[in-house]
Order: structure tokens, then sequence, then C-alpha cells
């Protein structure tokens, strides 16, 4: 069993390396293209160009404790604190151009989406016009999981749009063999990021969800390339070893939770403090609904499509709902966490009705928690553990009212 | 004649229900970014639901806090049942908040039927193709509710009506912006407000007439060195309030950038063959709405109309929450300084302070006055 260590200890010489090539992109030939979370960056690592995240690098300035002076300076140049987090952190650093790892490297190229989140296009924009490079915005329906023909033709031509614009800038074409090799290595790291997520159906749940937050980066960052499929099979392979040995991540397991909405990036510790206290989470929206997601490389640009058109924020409430419902039995989920996060409306509108929905035509409860995945400012860790507290006396409630 | 068209919009449940009395359906929407067109080539009444400035307790149970006010007034609204009378609803997508707030809607509204209109940000070919795929299900959609089919010669009138409508909306402005005009800001915030919930023809009559009366040179008052003032915003009502405190502290609203006014009649819907396409391609391109249009080009625009208007100075309101304005705010920022404008930030929400909204106004006036001394 290779234990947690190791995989951190992969993912530090991971973004060691990966920011090292980013800052010497222009040096070894490559270019650089800021692109937004959930869009195909298989395309851009077919064509060697490296994907930078400023949505990902805002959670690592979080964890780092740089949010707060990056939000500050981007409220400085008229952004205001109340929208996307990871926007005004990130262009925060942009501004500032410093941040963890030697800040944001320099985009040649940026890319965008607008069928994930609205906010990503002006965003990129901001962007556009401090870096002036390129951009391109991929566009797609706002409410196009299960899709309709005509959502799938128009994101297909989207993505051929997206292909052309790259060669032009590149003066290299997308090699078709490449192209087809990285999205099977891509699936296959979905195939086993997928494999560990359902793992956590077993009882005690054997890898955490703050592992998880952590892991999670390879996939986010570098789908398709060899050494993120490998990551993910190990991964798999070290989760199952810990299942045959039932060991849990909770000292003691007594509740199993589902966490809605993305983590709370400044306060990870709090995934630690439930689990302290027998409160497990085994199923996240974000994970699951976002990178377990694979593709038919027999049908690429269909597929392409049908995955990201599927995340989280492009389902329909109801659609959710049952989702959320199938998580429940499936995971044996004893009550959810309503992350209210400020920072982001696309994920936070709705989720009321979800917990509402849980109560009432399952009996879970739920617990609200307010605050923001990435903006420190207001975080107040001792309430959110207080909440934590007494959300462990309902389910204890709970488990003795069903016990009798 | 202004105060009928206050009337018209205080009375407009009435109207409604006076409407479906003589057999006709109403369909509620909520942005300018919904052809309003296809709705009225359906036969249907089409009804704008703005914000209502009420306190919000219902719909606070079932949205987070942090949504812009819009969409809980809305709902608020519905929820005390008094969006009754509408027969459904079309969503246009024009932000985060109602991507995820149409699904709430849905649940806890009541409404019989709703329809979410996905508007593309792009607008090129495949772009349009999509879109006139998405204004087909929407025309599909409003002929079940009004039994009445969309006919290429029903939709060509409604285009008709709506450019005169444009025509006539540009005329009044360019009255309001003469000097010594008499028509002020509040003048044109209920005259755009009746627009929204009688039959578009209706108001154009009363716009013609409107016309006549401000075109006659009896109505231009004599300058009286007001200070000019642009308001570039979304929310009509607190925009309102607003205009009034500008109004009473002695200053002039010469233009204005709100969807519904000079934005939405910017131009004609051109038709170029099959009338549901020059609809597409309309709405598609020809709407200046952030979040789904160049912010770079939206504020060289705002900055451009601002000159236009001989404005000594612009207000900008902003609601609270809304991402489409706010990640505006740093490219419109560097763009009114750029170009030497006087901007003051406002928050719509702002207006329910009165005294505090005055003191901020007042001083920016005197700022203002300064600077022209």
């Amino acid at each position: 069993m290779k234990g947690r260590k190791y995989f951190k200890e992969w993912r530090k010489e991971f973004n060691k390396k990966y920011y090292h090539d980013l800052h010497h992109a222009a040096s070894e030939g490559k270019r650089v293209a800021y692109v937004t979370g959930y869009l195909p960056s298989e395309i851009l690592v077919a064509m060697d160009i490296l994907p930078f995240y400023p949505e990902t690098y805002a959670t690592i300035a979080c964890a780092s404790g740089d949010a707060d002076e990056l939000c500050r300076a981007s409220s400085k140049a008229g952004l205001s604190r109340d929208v996307c987090a990871f926007s005004t952190v990130a262009l925060g650093s942009m501004y500032l151009d410093k941040g963890p790892f030697g800040g944001m490297p320099k985009p040649d190229l940026l890319i965008s989406s607008a069928y994930t989140c609205g906010v990503h296009v002006p965003w990129w924009e901001i962007m556009q016009e401090h870096y002036q490079v390129p951009h391109f915005a991929i566009d797609g329906p706002a409410l196009g999981a299960d899709p309709e023909p005509h959502y799938i033709e128009f994101f297909i031509s989207q993505l051929k749009q997206f292909i052309s614009f790259l060669e032009e800038e590149t003066g290299t074409k997308l090699d078709e063999e490449r192209f087809l090799k990285t999205l099977e290595l891509s699936d296959r790291a979905s195939h086993y990021f997928n494999k560990t997520l359902e793992l956590r159906k077993t009882i005690p749940c054997p890898i955490s969800s703050r592992q998880l937050a952590g892991e999670m980066v390879h996939i986010v960052t570098l789908p398709g390339t060899e050494e993120t499929a490998t990551f993910y099979r190990e991964m798999y392979e070290d989760t199952l070893e810990i299942v045959e040995k039932k060991i849990g991540v909770a000292p003691k397991e007594e509740f199993r939770l589902i966490w809605d909405n993305l983590p709370i990036w400044h306060d990870l510790a709090l995934i630690d403090y439930f689990e302290e206290r027998g409160m497990v989470f085994v199923y996240e929206t974000l994970f699951k609904e976002y990178w377990a997601k694979g593709i038919d490389t027999s049908k690429p640009f269909e597929s392409l499509a049908k995955k990201y058109l599927s995340g989280w924020t492009n389902r329909r409430l109801e659609r959710k709902i049952e989702i959320i419902e199938e998580a429940v039995k499936d995971y044996h989920v004893d009550g959810i966490v309503v992350f209210e996060n400020k920072g982001c409306r696309a994920y936070s509108t709705g989720q009321l009705d979800v917990a509402a929905a849980l109560k009432e035509s399952m009996g879970i409860p739920s617990l609200i928690l307010e605050g923001n995945m990435a903006d420190p400012g207001g975080h107040d860790p001792g309430a959110v553990r207080r909440k934590a507290d007494i959300f462990r006396d309902v389910l204890v409630g709970q488990k003795n009212a069903r016990a009798s | 004649m202004i105060a009928e068209m206050k009337e018209l919009y205080d009375n407009r449940v009435q109207l409604a229900e006076d409407w479906k009395r003589s057999g006709g359906k109403v369909l509620g929407y909520f942005n300018a970014l919904t052809p309003e067109e296809l709705i009225f080539a359906a036969g249907l009444l089409p009804v704008q639901v703005l914000s209502s400035k009420r306190k919000i307790s219902q719909a606070g149970s079932v949205l987070p806090e942090f949504l812009c006010t819009n969409p809980k007034d809305w709902l608020e609204q519905a929820l005390a049942g008094e969006l009754d009378y509408l027969d459904g609803v079309a969503m246009s997508h024009v932000c985060e908040a109602l991507r995820g707030f149409y699904g709430v809607w849905k649940r806890n509204a009541n409404m019989p039927r709703s329809f979410f209109l996905q508007i593309p940000s792009s607008s090129g070919e495949e772009a349009k193709k999509y879109f006139l795929q998405e204004l087909t299900l929407l025309k599909i959609f409003l002929e079940e509710i009004s039994g009445q089919e969309v006919t290429n010669d029903r939709l060509l009138h409604a285009i008709e009506v709506y450019n005169n409508h444009r025509t006539l909306m540009r005329q009044l402005y360019d009255l309001r912006q003469r000097p010594g005009s008499s028509i002020s800001g509040r003048d044109i915030i209920n005259t755009i407000k009746a627009g929204l919930v009688i039959p578009k023809n209706l108001h154009n009559d009363k716009l013609t007439q409107l016309i006549r009366h401000y075109g006659g040179s009896e109505q231009v008052q004599p300058e009286n060195g007001a200070l000019k003032l642009y308001i570039s915003g979304i929310t009509l009502d607190e925009t309102e309030t607003i205009i009034e405190t500008i109004e009473a502290l002695g200053g002039q609203v010469v233009s204005d950038d709100f969807c519904f006014g000079l934005r939405y009649c910017w131009e004609h819907v051109k038709v170029d063959g099959d009338p549901l396409e020059s609809l597409a391609e309309h709405y598609l391109k020809k709407i200046p709405f952030p979040g789904k249009y160049s912010m770079g080009l939206m504020a060289d625009q705002v900055t451009e109309m601002v000159s236009t208007s001989q404005a000594d100075g612009m207000i900008w309101v902003v609601e609270k929450y809304c991402d489409p304005y706010l990640f505006h705010a740093p490219i419109l920022l560097r763009k009114v300084e750029e170009k030497g404008i006087k901007m003051l930030s406002l928050e719509a929400e702002e207006a329910g302070n009165p005294s505090r909204l005055r003191m901020k106004i007042e001083a920016f006036m005197e700022s203002l006055q300064e600077d022209l001394l």
C-alpha cells in the first residue's frame, strides 16, 4: 500500500515540474494558454500547448494563505469582491504579478468557455485587455446536460473553430493520431478516477475528500498525458487495497455525508474536523460530476461535447435532485452539507431546493454552511465548526430515532 | 400624457386581466434578450416582470442571499400570487443567476408553463443556426399557449410594429436631449415601463402623441444651466429613485442606456428573407447586453453615448451581485478615465436609503459644478 504521502509527494513534484515548464515555456518553444475549468484541454495537450488554469491557481493561492492580499488588489482595480472569488484571487495575482510558484505564467493565448460558467468570458476579456494576447471563447448551452441534438451540433462546431484558431495561432496542425491517443489517455484517467470515487460506496470510506481535493489537480490540469493516467490507476489500486484492509479515513466512521459545492479552499482542514468527529464525506458533486466522465474515442467530437456539456452547473435542477437521490442510496448517505458558496452563484443557486427535496423524499437532514470558496474575508472557522458539531447532534438524534 | 404612462404600468394587472377576459393569454418575460416580436406574433400579450422593490421573505428560503435582487423579487411576487395572471414565462439566459434560478422558479413559482431560452455568447453563423433552433422551440412553446400559429406574415407584422417602436423611442430620446427639453428622466422611465406591459402597437400610438406634444417649440424651456447627467444601468425601479433625487437636486438626466431604453432601440430588426432568421440575427448581434457582448465594445458605446448626450457626468448604477455588470467595472472605469468622463458608481440598493443616496449624488453634482467653473 503506497499511502497518502506517496501521492502527495507525487503531486508536489508534478506541480514543481508543471510550474517550471510554464515559466520556461517560451525558452522551450512552447506556448502557454490560460484555460477555464472544464473545457477540452485534451486538444491543447495534443498540440503541445501548456494549459494553465487561473481557477486552479486560485485554489493553490487560497490554500497558501495568499488569497486576501490578491482579492484586495483586484478590488483596487475596480472588481467587486462579490463576484466569482476565483476571479478576484487570480486577477489580483495578475495585477500584482505575484503569487504561489512565482506567480501566474505569462500567457500566449486565452481560452475561455461560456457554457460551464458565464463569468469566464468577461473575466478572460479583462485578462485579454491586460495581456494583449488572442482570446477564443468556446460557446455552448448553459443548461446543456442531457443535450438536445442541436446542442451537440453547435458544440462540435465550436470545437472545430477552436482547433482552427489554435492551428492558425501556432502554425501547426492537430495531429489526428496524437489527438485520439490523448483522448484515450484522458478517458483512462477519468475511468480510474471514477472507479476510485465508486470505491467510496464501501463502508468505511477508504479515501478522504481532502485528499481528493488535492489529487484532482492532475486530471484538471493535464488530462490526456501518460503520467495523469498512471497516477489515477495507481491511486485506484492503492484505494482498492485500503478497501480490502477495511481501513477508513475517520478514526470511527459514524455518519456518511455528501458535500455539495466546491470545497472551501482556504479551510480544507474543516474536512478533517468533520472526519475527526466521525462524519465522513463520501460523495462530492464537484468530483463525480465533472472529471469522472469518460470519452469514447470512436466518436471523439460527439463524446467531448457530451462530456463537457454535462458538468454540474449545466444540469437542470430536477436532474440534480435525481442524481443526488441516487447518490444517497448508492453511497449509504446520512446527511448533506450544502455549502452556500458566495464565490459561485452558478453552483449555489438551486441548492436549497435540493436539500428540501432530499428531506422530503428521503428524510435526509442538511447542514447549510455559508461562506466563500476562495475569498477568506469574513470566514469564521470557529463558527463553521460549531455548526458542524450541531449537525452531528442532529445526525445522532436521527440515528437514535431510527434505532428505536 | 406621461401621467397616463405611469397609470398604465400601475394598472398592469388589471390590463392583463382585461386582455384575458377578451380571450387572450399573457406571457411573462424577464429581460431584453427575449424576442418579444415572437410573443406578439403568437397573439400573446408580452409583459415584462419587473422588480417590485419589496422585502424578500418567502423567496429567501429557496434562494441564496447573494443572488441579485431581481430573481428574488420575481419569485417573491410569484409566491405572493401576484403573477397568477401569467399563462407562462420565457426566461432568456443572460447570466449565471438565471441559469440556476430557472430550476428554482419551475419548482416554486407555480407557473403553468416556463421556457428557458439558451442565448449564445458568440455570434457567428453556427451560433445563429443554433439560436434559430432555440427560437423555433420557443415559437412552438408560444403557439401551444396561445393556440395560434406564428406564420411568417404574423411575424413580419410583429417586427414592423417593434421596429416602429424603436424609431419612436429614438425620436423621444432625441427630444429629451434637446436643449431646454421638458422631458424628465422619470418621464422616460414611466414611458418605458408602460411599453413593457401593454401591446406594443398601443404603446406606439401613445408614443406618437407624446412626440407630437413634446416636439412643439412651446415645450422647450429656457436652459437653466442644470447639470446634465447620463445614467448607465439595468434596473428601472431603483434607477427611478436615483433620477428623482437628481432632479430634486436640480440636475437633468439627458440620456441613459437602460435595457429597454436606448440600448434596446439601437438598431432595427433587418428583415432579410426568413423573419425568424432575421430575429435570430438581431438578438444575437445587435443588443449590447453585458455578459453576451464584448465589454470593451460596450464601454466604447457607453462613453460615446455620454459624449453625444453632452452630459457633464455619468452615474453608473449596478445591482449588488450582478455579475455581468460587476465584471464590466475594470474595463469601464479605465475607458471612462481615458475619456475624461466623471463617473459616480452606485449600487442600485442604495436607492433604499434616500438620505445617504442624496448625500452621495449631491456631493458628486457639486464636484461636477466645480469642474465646470
